[in-house]
């Protein structure tokens, strides 16, 4: 009787002191931490959006955002060559363009490699509010001119806002009538073609049946020659 | 007059709410007091049919799918389906491809872990630990922010191989981070791993049975814990595991019993130290060269079936495949360890304190989406 209670006394005092022993070296460490930099990036007030801003308000070890970064999109129409690859690689289906007919220029892209561009876009939108930032789209872009943006505050009070058109109604207007002049163009052209066509075709055709004319004769001569 | 009055067992529901559930799960409990007579984890409530979904979208654009299955850790998540379409092709990813793989699943592997030991912590009532885990994983969510774009979704592994290749400085800034990481590790095991009140706490709690865990079908650390020493990056070796040197840490019940919550835990706190030797050792390797093979825009996999199992930190992630030869599977299936963890929790929580079911499931680290899908 007597050796168990000794045991479970000394057990008690062995959990005791061992109890007291790790709460202070757990205090130990936490009270080390006290004269350590603090980590928390004080968000409005530090300018996260670079390694450069990130410095004027804050200290610490973690570091600003870097020019990778997957924000929101944007588009730099003047080298987009309207291939729609982008379109045909979101997964949700959240960019949406139509394109026209356009004078044919040469865009150097951002990996300065020429590409023809024979077509434009009159509409280029991206659902902000669906897009979940994941860069399929950027991949198969040759020019590079679908790209993310380190921006990613842009809270709206209408779902609306947060689609994002490239091309004002304006130069839509004038995209669209220069791509109709140009339809109307090359309709004309085609039609001339297909004239041109008919014609040789036709003349083709009379001098066969020419050809054939003159030639049935002699055969049939040939033919009573025979 | 006593023998009159009867006794009848409560029920709560605890969840979906709940800040030990780890997500939007509910547990159904009928209580006889303080002691559990039975748990019903109620699941579905993160429930967005991602493997319906995948059958709609190309074979590429499932990829950033695959990041919100486990969004603790998205890169191993990518790896697992990227390899399954990978071997159904007959792919071949550029060596430097696959270190980079390694590289980032391990980072990524030590911040899910990180998470996982701070929950536990944070529901035992430690919350300075949680706060210190939460720390040392800001800096690999910036080192994996500079790889790739993204602080959670990571959507880097492609079809191929990944998407870009390593910035200029990564290398540097990994090896400062491991350098400062292990003393910061070291500093959180002395705060709570080897701290006497905590290991009193967990030891000896929600025992699972070597046998019961392979019966329940437990993977990834849940089984190690119970001492069954089974890691597909050894048994099963894909990618270039099978030429790094690293240890498999189990569970030995060296505080209580074996297969108890403390076992679950210390396996995770051991596999990151392992973690951080597997890195060293591809940044001492990793090769120059190409990160992405010749694959087409579009592809299209050979009609067929295939099932690939990684090791993720939440143990086996399968992903079953079948193609008809079209842009997008005819039928996608993910297994999930999460989910076969929270089978066995009816069992182990009978006769357990309400309290202690908070550290039975911290310790299992379920995912509430990777659960659901
Ligand atoms: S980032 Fe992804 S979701 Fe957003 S528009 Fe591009 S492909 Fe679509
Ligand atoms: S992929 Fe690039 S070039 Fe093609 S339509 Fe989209 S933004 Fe324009």
């Amino acid at each position: 009787m007597s050796e168990i209670t000794t045991q479970s006394k000394d057990r008690y005092f062995n959990n005791l002191v061992n109890g007291v022993k790790t709460v202070f070296e757990g205090m130990s460490i936490t009270l080390a931490s006290f004269f350590t930099r603090p980590v928390t990036v004080q968000y409005p007030e530090a300018d996260i959006s670079t390694d450069q801003t990130i410095q004027d308000n804050y200290k610490g070890p973690l570091s600003g955002m870097p020019p990778n970064y997957r924000g929101i999109l944007n588009v730099d129409m003047s080298i987009c060559t309207a291939c729609t690859l982008c379109m045909k690689a979101c997964p949700i289906d959240c960019i949406y363009l139509e394109t026209v007919k356009c004078e044919k220029v040469t865009v150097i892209g951002k990996d300065g490699n020429e590409e023809n561009k024979v077509r434009t876009c009159s509409i280029f939108k991206i659902d902000i509010g669906k897009c979940m930032f994941c860069g399929l789209c950027t991949i198969p872009c040759k020019p590079g001119s679908i790209y993310h943006t380190n921006r990613f505050e842009m809270n709206t009070q209408s779902l609306d806002k947060l689609v994002l058109s490239f091309v004002d109604d304006d130069s839509r207007q004038q995209i669209l009538l220069k791509g109709m002049e140009l339809d109307a163009i090359a309709e004309a052209k085609k039609k001339e073609k297909q004239a041109l066509a008919d014609k040789k075709a036709a003349e083709e055709q009379a001098v066969s049946k020419k050809t054939d004319k003159e030639k049935e004769p002699s055969t049939t001569d040939d033919k009573d020659n025979q | 007059m006593t023998a009159d009055l009867k006794t009848s067992y409560m029920t709560i529901n605890m969840g979906p709410q709940h800040p030990s559930t780890h997500g939007v799960i509910r547990f159904i409990l009928k209580t006889n007091g303080e002691i559990i007579y039975h748990c019903e984890p109620d699941i579905g409530y993160l429930h967005r049919s991602i493997e319906k979904i995948a059958e709609s979208v190309t074979w590429q654009g499932f990829v950033p799918y695959t990041d919100r299955v486990d969004y603790v850790c998205s890169m191993n998540a990518n790896w697992a389906y990227c390899l399954a379409v990978e071997k159904m092709m007959g792919i071949e990813i550029p060596e430097r491809a696959e270190y980079i793989r390694v590289i980032v699943g391990e980072l990524n592997r030590i911040s899910s872990h990180l998470i996982a030991i701070g929950t536990a912590d944070m529901d035992m009532g430690a919350v300075t630990p949680f706060v210190h885990c939460l720390r040392e994983r800001e800096y690999i969510n910036d080192l994996l922010e500079r790889v790739c774009g993204a602080r959670l979704t990571y959507n880097y592994m492609t079809i191929g191989g990944v998407a870009n290749d390593l910035p200029a400085d990564f290398i540097q800034k990994t090896v400062e981070f491991l350098n400062h990481f292990e003393f910061a590790m070291e500093q959180i095991n002395r705060l709570v791993t080897y701290n006497r009140i905590f290991i009193n706490r967990f030891a000896s709690l929600g025992v699972i049975t070597p046998e019961q865990a392979i019966n329940y079908n437990l993977v990834g650390p849940n089984l190690r814990g119970s001492g069954v020493n089974y890691d597909l990056r050894k048994d099963e070796p894909y990618s270039i595991y099978s030429k790094l040197d690293f240890d498999i840490p189990v569970g030995t019940g060296s505080e209580g019993i074996l297969g108890d919550c403390y076992d679950r835990y210390i396996v995770r706190a051991k596999e990151i130290k392992e973690s951080v030797k597997l890195i060293r050792q591809c940044l001492n390797q990793l090769p120059s060269g190409e990160i992405q093979a010749k694959v087409k825009n579009v592809i299209k996999p050979p009609q067929g079936h295939i099932y690939v199992r990684t090791e993720t930190p939440r143990g086996d992630t399968g992903y079953f495949l079948y193609s008809n030869n079209k842009t997008s599977p005819y039928r996608l299936k993910i297994r999930t360890g999460s989910f076969t963890a929270m089978s066995i929790i009816p069992e182990i929580s009978q006769g357990l304190f309400i309290a202690d079911l908070v550290a039975l499931i911290g310790s299992l680290d379920v995912v509430a989406p990777e659960v659901d899908r």
